[in-house]
């Protein structure tokens, strides 16, 4: 009754007699709602749209989709990022890699009872090659075959082994052809999605999405009846978790060890996995100075990667040479780079320029009487001013090198990036699996200056990466991979193509009074991020009421 | 003489309006980058792969060619205004940009509207006791604290009360336009969860904005005040309070009241910080929003019916003119 009580007094007397009465007031329906667990999303706006036209090209979808529809596959990103069954019981590889047999759960149905078949694979994985436009997930299979109800035959055009863990993108869901099939997806906007997935969507209001769990989920029973989504901003968040009105949001929180957990450290879980990106600074190769490998590696060793996490109030999360996150990749890591962060190191990275010839002079690095005086491309709209400022401090102090800083609204710095047009860029590197943080460095991305990029914006040209990266593409031999990975490893930290700096994290908030049973970075088999797909879901299914 | 001044108002009105409408259809298109590749480079950027040719073509036969022939362009946006079509928002594919807008709209217009009203009533109420009390105790403190309070910046005040109010207290809500448990419609429940999630965005617009009006009017007041016609009203033996508001106020609030039709214009405009501060559902954030992601008709749809408003409501206030001020009347 207190908050009631709250209420009356900001409204004013007259209303006192109108809402007092003793049933159906705001307090008794908000509090008592039964096993719902609440969910604060803070990069949505304040408003939700209700459109869940999944395939298509729209960003800002309805929120946590990915409770409603499922992929065939999930990645385990506890295991290196390897591909595991969802949907999908199993699979097999034919024809060197080129053929793909995926047999399909038996015992899985929509939400309107209908069953699930290999038709609605062949129609859901059909749909980005029949219209290209709602081709979101950029799949690379060529064909889709029924072979029984149960089993699907997709055909590549390239052994594609690597390329597996495009059936557990959850842009790539599976949609019900039976209600999809007869609508123009070019203006539906599917209000009442029928899914796999365990839950429906209960009640949409612009501000509260309220998802009603379904009994007849194939994956299990869910501990909770709804599951509520609701719109925030940052800094409400905060006082959101501290109150205990939300239990869960995705959100960083610099300092939040001292502010948030440390309040009480039993229920206030905040947690940062790695999601196997990196910040790095990308080395335009197809020009002087940085064709140079002399230079690339200088710079790389006067990078002052612990004041940068510092600044972020992120302590611990400096990347290794390699770029690959060991919390993700600990099995795939060359030994000898384990544990390793570069230190600046200015005598190394003079011996360095030494070596290939380069002297610096007034700020500018020389060789064979031409100067180059480098500018930096970062995001000014991410606030990287500041990171940017500290690597050109470093480089002033430890080798006199003046670079200049080039910021850049988003839409200027995708284009100067994806262009090459800049010579040093801090841009984010990463990936699922060790093929994923690497294969952006494959020359079949490659691009002249000038001409439009969307991966290997470094324009890296290195005949033996593109050799390691097509045997990855040509098998599944875990071993095999391993090898094939840290051979990877050793040219990246070698030759330099980039820098990491530090490792990105998806940053979760947990406020555990009402649910316990949360993974914890120190033990998981899945990530607690609402949007990672299945991931989402086994984090769902893992959880416990608090109390009864 | 006054349907003469009136028609040319009026023509005045429309053409600003046409104009609007052309500069508000070219403005995107001279601005680099196009609509059809950021989506590409969005959906590149998801899903870490180059998208295929076709897609950039459908997406334009979705969203317009930037390439097409220009008069061809706007004479395919003239068409879709004239049946009241706003596109389609570009990151809420396939929704229609005027569904978003009338879902913010009333948010929007609740808020913003009550409190510019409500703002300009006290201010000017105040202004005109200050300024008739010019160098009163009343004045000497209200004035410099009007003025101290119109300079402290919105968001500090907004984030302030949020945490004071909303956090330490617990009094308010932290977020949202009402309580989401509630069903919607018209109930005395909900009706008061909307009023308690609005008193604080409200109360901190209200804040800040009363300031403004009270000096402006304080000001007028203070020069309507030694006019010849307050003095006769004055000899005349009139109560002090009718010379205060029947003579000297009325004729002080002119340029006030051109200011008030104004700010009533930009209610549609919504209060951007207010709406990001406390997660207001309304026409700011929309607008924030589409310029944030570059959603070109959202961005397009948002900014001509704000345009289109202000010119409204300047329409009104000149017409109101004509009918308070005699003078236009005798000039026109």
């Amino acid at each position: 009754m207190r908050s009631r009580w709250r209420v009356l007094l900001v409204v004013g007397a007259v209303l006192v007699v109108g809402c007092s009465g003793p049933t159906g007031g705001p307090a008794a329906t908000g509090s008592a709602g039964g096993a719902s667990i609440v969910y604060a999303k803070t990069d949505g706006g304040t408003t939700f749209v209700r459109n869940y036209n999944v395939l298509g090209p729209a960003t800002d979808k309805a929120p946590n989709m990915e409770l409603v529809y499922e992929p065939l596959m999930r990645v385990d990103y506890g295991a290196g990022g390897v591909v595991k069954p969802w949907l999908a019981e199993s699979w097999a590889f034919a024809a060197q890699g080129k053929q793909l047999t995926i047999k399909l759960r038996t015992d899985v149905k929509w939400s309107d009872g209908q069953k699930f078949t290999a038709d609605d694979v062949v129609y859901s994985l059909g749909l980005p090659i029949e219209k290209p436009d709602f081709s979101i997930a950029g799949v690379t299979y060529k064909s889709v075959t029924k072979v029984d109800d149960s089993t699907v035959k997709v055909v590549f055009p390239e052994p594609s082994y690597a390329t597996l863990n495009q059936f557990a993108n959850i842009l790539l869901p599976m949609v019900p052809k039976h209600i999809w099939a007869s609508q123009n997806l070019n203006t539906w906007t599917n209000p009442d999605p029928v899914g796999t997935g365990p839950f429906t969507v209960g009640e949409f209001k612009p501000q509260q999405i309220t998802l009603k769990a379904r009994s007849d989920y194939w994956g299990g029973k869910l501990p909770m009846t709804t599951y509520k989504i609701i719109p925030t901003s940052a800094d409400a968040l905060k006082a959101q978790l501290l109150k205990g009105d939300i239990d869960w949001a995705s959100a960083s929180w610099p300092n939040g060890e001292k502010e948030y957990v440390a309040k009480d450290p039993d229920k206030h879980l905040y947690q940062l996995y790695s999601n196997g990106g990196a910040m790095s600074v990308l080395f335009n190769t197809a020009k002087a100075p940085f064709n140079d490998v002399h230079v690339r590696r200088a710079l790389a060793l006067t990078i002052d990667r612990t004041a940068v996490v510092t600044t972020l109030q992120r302590p611990g999360t400096e990347a290794g040479p390699t770029g690959l996150s060991e919390q993700l990749f600990g099995d795939w890591l060359d030994p000898s780079y384990k544990g390793k962060v570069q230190k600046v190191d200015a005598t190394g990275a003079k011996a360095e320029l030494a070596k290939g010839g380069w002297t610096i002079d007034n700020g500018a690095l020389v060789k064979d009487g031409k100067r180059y005086q480098p500018s930096i491309l970062f995001n000014a709209d991410w606030g990287w001013g500041n990171y940017a400022d500290i690597l050109i401090n470093t480089w002033k102090q430890s080798l006199g090198l003046q670079v200049k800083g080039a910021g850049q609204p988003s839409a200027g710095y995708y284009d100067k990036q994806n262009l090459g047009q800049f010579d040093l860029a801090a841009a984010s590197t990463g990936g699922a699996s060790v093929y994923g943080v690497y294969r952006f460095l494959s020359s079949q991305f490659l691009t002249p200056i000038g001409k439009s990029a969307t991966l290997d914006q470094g324009r890296w040209n290195d005949p033996e990466t593109d050799k390691i990266i097509r045997s990855m593409e040509r098998t599944d031999n875990v071993d095999e991979l391993k090898t094939l990975g840290k051979q990877l490893q050793k040219i990246v930290v070698d030759e330099v193509p980039f820098s990491p700096i530090y490792n990105n994290f998806y940053f979760i908030d947990i406020n555990a009074t009402r649910w316990t049973g949360w993974p914890t970075p120190e033990k998981f088999d899945s990530i607690p991020f609402a949007g990672m797909g299945p991931d989402t879901i086994r984090t769902l299914l893992s959880l416990q009421r608090r109390g009864n | 003489m006054r349907w003469a001044f009136l028609a040319r108002r009026l023509g005045f009105y429309l053409a600003a309006a046409a104009a609007a409408i052309g500069l508000n259809f070219l403005l995107p298109r001279l601005m680099p980058g196009d609509p059809s590749s950021a989506i590409v480079e969005e959906l590149e950027r998801v899903s870490g792969q180059q998208v295929p040719a076709e897609t950039l073509m459908s997406i334009r036969a979705i969203f317009g060619n930037p390439h097409a022939n220009l008069a061809q362009q706007f004479a395919d946006y003239l068409r879709q205004l004239s049946h009241g079509d706003l596109g389609v928002s570009v990151v809420n594919f396939p929704v229609p940009v005027a569904d978003l807008v009338w879902q913010a709209l009333p948010w929007t217009l609740l808020l913003v509207g009550t409190t510019t009203i409500t703002a300009f009533a006290i201010g000017t109420l105040l202004g005109v006791v200050a300024g008739w009390k010019a160098g009163s105790r009343f004045d000497a403190i209200l004035t410099p604290f009007t003025t101290f309070l119109s300079s402290v910046p919105y968001f500090w005040v907004a984030l302030l009360a949020l945490w004071i109010f909303g956090f330490v207290l617990g009094w308010t809500p932290l977020s949202g336009g009402y309580d989401a448990d509630l069903p919607q419609g018209f109930s005395l429940a909900y009706a008061v969860s909307v009023l308690h999630h609005g008193v604080l965005p409200a109360a901190t617009i209200v804040f800040s904005a009363f300031g403004g009006w009270l000096l402006g009017m304080r000001n007028m007041t203070v020069t309507t005040v030694r006019e010849d016609y307050v003095l006769l009203a004055q000899a005349k033996g009139l109560s002090p309070k009718r010379v205060m508001f029947r003579y000297a106020a009325r004729n002080a609030m002119l340029p006030s009241f051109t200011g008030f039709a104004m700010a009533l214009g930009g209610v549609v405009g919504g209060a951007l910080l207010t709406e990001i501060v406390f997660s207001y559902p309304g026409i700011g954030y929309l607008l924030y929003e589409s310029l944030q992601k570059r959603d070109y008709p959202m961005m397009q749809g948002v900014f001509l019916l704000i345009t289109l408003t202000v010119l409204l409501a300047n329409l009104v206030a000149d017409l109101a003119y004509v009918l308070l001020d005699p003078r236009i009347r005798a000039r026109g």
